[in-house]
């Protein structure tokens, strides 16, 4: 019994697990917090962003409780390294996502690249002189780019080749330039997670607008294949990924379930307008051109050659399930034009326990 | 609203569905119009993963869509993966039904995948003359192109499956290339030529037609590919070994074409 106590003694204290996710308000950030409240696994949650007014605070403290603290830093500023450094040392945090992105081209190409560079080199700086035991960052499956002689199972080691996108073009910048920094000497696990086709990922975001007409821009003769992925189930695979202990490197967050765009725009009872690659091609280009459209003419590749990804390394190294199939995916995306979806991923607390108490 | 997780198409874009709803058509073409006949079935191994390499010709590749309906009817739970080249995967419809059928680009990633990471047992189907062959005008009717580089054999050696060779005789007097018009659609189209057939592009999109040739089709006793040193100081020794299965492949597949032609007598009646 003595030798008990003094066992016990000699254990150190458990550490608590403090994650903060940058980038907490954007689009996927608000799943990443509601995904990591969901795991049980972390004992509070810091979500950072640029500002946060009462309102959401408010809000947030009535949905999340003590769990959940928002904390304010502009990453893209000078001192983002000191103010990141301060609130990782106070909170006392050890896990980082950054999901703070652009999650539609944007025409503003040089506030894009100071968020997307600037700012993922202001976390990393700010990751490595602190106690983090991870770091995620986000990127996208898209900077493979659409290529003919891309093999049918895209893996983590495929070299990119995005299309002449500056959004995908930083994307793929900031994927490298965190996996350099995680084959340093460093104490963090530096992570890469390559997000599919994420729908409906929010009601401005261009996959769920695009989806969402009545009549479906698609290239004449062509018909890919694409691999919808519920934002839930996105963001649990990155929260997936923060939690495992193996997981090093990149992954490819992506659907098992390809499905083409017509089977996809059939489903979800709209009708596909085939139009000549050329002229798509064309009229993309003058509609980026003059403001009129946030989808950049490369993206127009993406009509034309399927970008199947292989999701088997996820599987192998964490214990990631999809919650959703595809169908059921896309009826997300139904729901979300009739606006009830936004209101319905944040539930309170009180709910939630509820529901698994049930 | 959900409809489960019944997804029709698998990752290589095979819809099995579709498949199944054209072989009828596919048969009454083959059986009826092109009055195919068959030999050697029987020398096909009825377990295992299977390597076909065969001869390629025609404007189009109608004899991947016949090579494909006869192996579907004769192996229906294997799946049949007919490799094709780049120029018709981008061809527009008919790249993307032929990869509904289950044709992928050909490419030794993309076979290796599908051998190793399917669940269901696969009948690969591959053309080493490629874009040579079916490029080939009417004039060169009846004569391999060059077989690659042996890229089917290191295929064979790596997979350790064996290879059947398999004759077609047809595709050339079904879609008969007169000649080609290379120069604007290599660079401007997803085309490397706009082909001249005696219907295209006279008649337009019917011109597409297929001629009603009488095709024919033999599969040849499999062939193991021998023991092949894969020491990187043996390189020379290793392509040339290679180069000589490649080569008894295409002598073996052009003599058993030569004898069907002088058998066959007249492609039409």
């Amino acid at each position: 019994m003595g030798l008990k106590i003094h066992k016990k003694r000699l254990q150190p204290p458990p550490q608590r697990k403090i994650i903060a996710v940058i980038g907490a308000q954007g689009s996927f950030g608000r799943y990443v917090v509601d995904a990591v409240y969901r795991t049980r696994e972390f004992q509070a949650c810091i979500a950072l962003d640029m500002q946060w007014s009462q309102a959401v605070k408010d809000s947030l403290a009535a949905q999340y409780g003590d769990f959940l603290c928002p904390a304010e830093c502009d990453i893209t500023q000078p001192f983002a390294v000191e103010s990141l450094h301060k609130i990782f040392a106070q909170y006392h945090v050890n896990y980082v996502v950054h999901c703070a992105f652009f999650s539609n081209p944007s025409p503003h190409i040089d506030l894009a690249h100071e968020l997307e560079i600037i700012g993922t080199r202001h976390i990393l700086q700010a990751t490595s002189s602190v106690n983090i035991k991870k770091v995620v960052t986000t990127s996208s499956v898209l900077c493979y780019g659409a290529h003919l002689d891309h093999s049918s199972w895209i893996e983590e080691d495929t070299t990119f080749r995005p299309p002449e996108s500056r959004m995908l073009k930083d994307r793929a910048e900031v994927d490298a330039m965190t996996l350099e920094y995680g084959q340093g000497p460093r104490n963090s696990v530096y992570v890469v997670a390559r997000l599919g086709c994420i729908v409906p990922l929010s009601e401005r975001h261009f996959l769920t607008r695009y989806l969402n007409q009545p009549y479906i821009l698609t290239a004449l003769g062509y018909d890919p294949v694409v691999q919808w992925i519920s934002p839930q189930d996105a963001a649990a695979a990155v929260v997936a990924l923060t939690t495992s202990v193996q997981t090093h490197g990149a992954y490819n967050i992506v659907s098992s379930e390809p499905i083409s765009l017509s089977q996809t725009i059939a489903y979800l009872g709209h009708r596909a307008l085939p139009l000549p690659l050329s002229s798509l091609r064309y009229a993309a280009s003058l509609a980026w051109s003059a403001q009129l459209s946030d989808i950049p003419s490369g993206f127009i590749d993406f009509l034309k050659y399927s970008v199947v990804c292989s999701p088997e390394k996820l599987w192998h190294d964490t214990e990631f399930h999809h919650t959703m199939n595809v169908f059921e995916t896309l009826d997300q995306v139904k729901l979300m034009a009739s606006k009830s979806l936004h209101r319905g991923i944040f539930q309170s607390r009180e709910k939630l326990d509820k529901e698994k108490n049930i | 609203m959900s409809t489960g997780s019944a997804i029709p198409l698998d990752r290589f874009g095979r819809h099995t569905a579709l498949l199944r709803t054209w072989l009828p058509a596919l048969g009454i073409l083959t059986d009826q119009y092109f009055r195919l006949q068959v030999e050697g079935l029987e020398n096909i191994p009825q377990e295992g993963q299977v390597l076909f390499v065969a001869n390629h010709g025609g404007a189009l590749p109608w004899d991947v869509l016949v090579l494909l309906t006869v192996l579907s009817r004769a192996f229906p739970n294997k799946a049949v993966r007919p490799l094709i080249e780049d120029s018709i995967v981008s061809t527009p419809f008919i790249g993307m039904f032929l990869n509904r059928l289950g044709c992928v680009r050909a490419s030794q990633e993309n076979a290796m995948l599908l051998l190793k990471k399917e669940p269901q047992e696969q009948l690969l189907v591959a053309f080493p003359e490629g874009i040579l062959g079916s490029g080939k005008l009417y004039s060169q009717k009846h004569q391999l192109q060059r077989f690659g580089r042996g890229g089917f054999v290191s295929l064979a050696h790596k997979a350790q499956i064996p290879i059947v060779p398999v004759t077609i005789l047809g595709a050339e007097d079904t879609a008969p290339l007169l000649t080609k018009i290379t120069p604007f659609f290599r660079s401007n189209t997803s085309l490397p030529y706009l082909p001249i057939t005696p219907l295209f592009p006279l008649l337009g999109l019917v011109g597409f037609m297929p001629l009603p040739a009488r095709w024919r089709i033999h599969f040849a006793e499999p062939v193991w590919v021998p023991e092949i040193s894969t020491t990187e100081t043996e390189t020379s020794v290793r392509q040339e070994s290679i180069l000589n299965v490649a080569t008894t492949v295409k002598t073996q597949i052009q003599q058993q074409l030569d004898k069907m032609v002088a058998a066959r007598g007249s492609a039409w009646m």
